[in-house]
């Protein structure tokens, strides 16, 4: 715990905690907001993040996505925390939706996967529901295309699963 | 295995997700059926998992890819069964069941519309495929009336089936079910709700007896209501409601706390004795409400009035609706029983007596065979105020209010009223209302006749009818 106490705090905002991307990247960010993550609030309850976070799985360029996801919703996983650094819910909505709307889908993916090992929640949903979107009243045929997934069917196999849940493709 | 799970907060999960759950909020249904769940399983999110199908710039694992599906509309879930082998099953562990055969406009996009010619064809199929993994909520909602169901499978219902291999229900918070069959043991199905906050069983048919053995803990509101059961027995340590509406059957709610508020409902006639006679070490109520049915034919069980054993203990506030069903109302003493069976309510402070005539003719009346003094009320020390509607000045009537300002020493206020104030105002009664100065003047004589202040209460007809 005095290694712990020594390292670098900033006025108010806790310990400061150093993740480090596959490719070296380096972000500093307060454990308050780090801790969104449930695998890095893991490793802080474990003591282990005093030589840097490193996360292998997580590029230099998704990790900034993430770090700016964390930032920006800081305030409302800590609701009894600095009320001047929360952003309103609106503000938050509006990030939200441009931070996905904009993505290319190997991008929306990669944010994807990203969430779910470090375990952020909501960013997880957040992204999922992007992707939930994209292929809501789309034809089997159109989702696929939307993210290059093959066809691993057989004619034979698509006409009985057709027949089989005809009550959603009766339209 | 939700506990253990290493990452997801469920508080927020489920928090999220009860947002959505649907109310009881079916009104004017000829035959529907409502179950809402919360969140009945976590999907199992482990890390371990996702780093192991982690796979660079394919499509998202396994987990993800349930995930997406589940924040797909039901019908657009389904139809990702097509995409590729991988998402064949995936719907099959969508959690939200909400379908919708009415006319209405969706209330709930997650909600499937269905054409009511294949509600229960499409819903059947859909439970029947459904793995019953992950389930977060289910709500079946339908106004399709009898004559139409005709032509579907010739029965009137919709049946749930409760197979006894089903183990996830550990975080079902709120079980209502209306207008269903159930097929499948219920009792079982209760006993591994250990979460279960509230639960309505209104008009179903195929319950059987609900006999619960193990402790619901958590069960707030318990209602059965028009659905046949022979006996009610559970284990509730935190029951604050409880409402029950059928015959007079053995109802036993071990452990139920002191303040419970009970509304209960017996069908038969002249159910007043069992009322007080066998309730009250079942069911230790603070507020009780009660609808009673007196018919004057069937008089013998009067006969012998049963010396308090149980009583109500903590009943503070007792409200009755009496139907009365007599064509001699000056001679049938039926509501002149409660004067005797107060003795059991020692701490009674309110009570609300409202009474309807309905009329019978063309019956030959028994001579009542009980003599007055069989009825008496011994001195009550709590009772402070009384409401009366329905009074008529009927002889029995009379003899009510005198019996109860002769001896309940607290009364404080007493008012009769010649309407009779029921809660479903279809029964309101207009007849015999030149009555009224009747009434006043025999509010009057017994008030000075005992030094108590008994009030007329007076509601205006134009107050009735705008009402």
């Amino acid at each position: 715990m005095a290694a712990a106490a020594a390292e670098a705090t900033i006025d108010g905002g806790g310990k400061m905690i150093i993740l480090i991307s596959a490719d070296g990247k380096r972000f500093e960010v307060t454990e308050a907001v780090a801790s969104q993550s449930q695998l890095i609030s893991n490793m802080i309850e474990d003591d282990c993040t005093e030589n840097g976070v490193r996360l292998p799985n997580v590029d230099g360029d998704i990790l900034t996505m993430v770090v700016d996801y964390c930032n920006m919703h800081a305030g409302d996983a800590a609701a009894d925390g600095d009320t001047t650094k929360a952003s309103s819910t609106e503000e938050l909505k509006k990030f939200d939706a441009e931070l996905v709307q904009a993505l290319e889908n190997p991008v929306l993916f990669k944010l994807i996967l990203a969430a779910n090992f470090l375990n952020i929640k909501s960013l997880l949903d957040m992204t999922c529901q992007r992707v939930a979107d994209m292929m809501s009243g789309k034809t089997p045929e159109q989702m696929r295309e939307t993210f290059s997934i093959e066809n691993d069917f057989t004619p034979e196999e698509e006409a009985a699963i057709r027949q089989e849940n005809a009550w959603a493709f009766d339209d | 295995d939700a506990g253990s799970l290493p990452g997801w907060s469920q508080k927020g999960a489920t928090g999220r997700r009860t947002a959505c759950v649907l109310g009881g909020c079916l009104t004017r249904i000829d035959v529907s059926f409502v179950i809402n769940m919360k969140r009945l399983l976590i999907t199992s999110w482990s890390l371990a998992q996702s780093l192991a199908n982690f796979g660079g710039l394919s499509f998202p694992a396994l987990d993800i890819q349930q995930l997406i599906v589940s924040f797909m509309p039901l019908r657009d879930a389904a139809r990702a069964s097509l995409v590729s082998r991988n998402w064949r099953m995936l719907w099959t562990c969508h959690p939200n069941l909400c379908f919708d055969g009415t006319k209405q406009e969706p209330t709930d996009e997650g909600t499937l519309k269905i054409d009511r010619w294949y509600f229960s064809k499409t819903v059947n199929h859909v439970v029947r495929r459904h793995k019953g993994i992950g389930l977060n909520k289910f709500s079946i909602n339908c106004d399709l009336n009898k004559d139409e169901f005709k032509h579907i499978d010739g029965k009137a219902v919709v049946s749930i089936e409760v197979h006894p291999n089903i183990s996830g229900f550990t975080m079902l918070k709120r079980l209502a079910l209306q207008y269903v069959k159930l097929v499948g043991d219920l009792p079982d199905l209760l006993s591994r709700c250990s979460l279960l906050e509230d639960l309505d069983i209104s008009v179903c048919t195929g319950v059987g007896d609900l006999v619960i053995p193990c402790q619901l803990d958590k069960l707030q509101h318990l209602r059965i209501w028009g659905t046949e059961v022979q006996m009610i027995e559970f284990h509730v340590s935190c029951l604050t409601r409880f409402g029950y509406r059928g015959e007079a059957i053995s109802i036993m709610l071990h452990g139920c706390p002191k303040s419970v508020k009970a509304t209960i409902v017996f069908l038969e006639h002249n159910q007043l004795d069992h009322v007080f006679t066998v309730l009250p070490s079942a069911l230790p109520v603070k507020e009780l409400s009660l609808d009673l049915h007196m018919y004057d034919y069937d008089l013998g069980q009067v006969h012998t009035l049963t010396r308090p054993r149980n009583m109500f203990m903590h009943l503070r506030h007792l409200k009755c609706e009496v139907y009365v069903l007599t064509s001699a109302p000056n001679t049938y003493k039926g509501v002149v029983q409660l004067a005797h069976y107060l003795e059991f309510t020692p701490l009674l402070e309110v009570l609300e007596w409202h009474m309807y005539y309905y009329k019978k003719y063309k019956c030959r009346v028994r001579k009542t065979k009980v003599a007055r003094e069989d009825y008496r009320l011994s001195r009550h020390d709590h009772l402070k105020t009384v409401y009366m509607s329905g009074f008529r000045c009927y002889r029995p009537q009379e003899e009510l209010v005198y019996f109860i300002l002769e001896n309940a020493v607290a009364l404080e206020f007493m008012s009769i009223e010649p309407h009779t104030i029921l809660a479903d105002d279809d029964h309101c009664d207009f007849s015999d209302i030149a009555e009224d100065k009747k009434i006043r003047k025999c509010a009057r004589r017994t008030s000075a006749c005992f030094g108590k202040q008994v009030q007329v209460k007076k509601k205006k007809l134009a107050q009735y009818f705008t009402m």
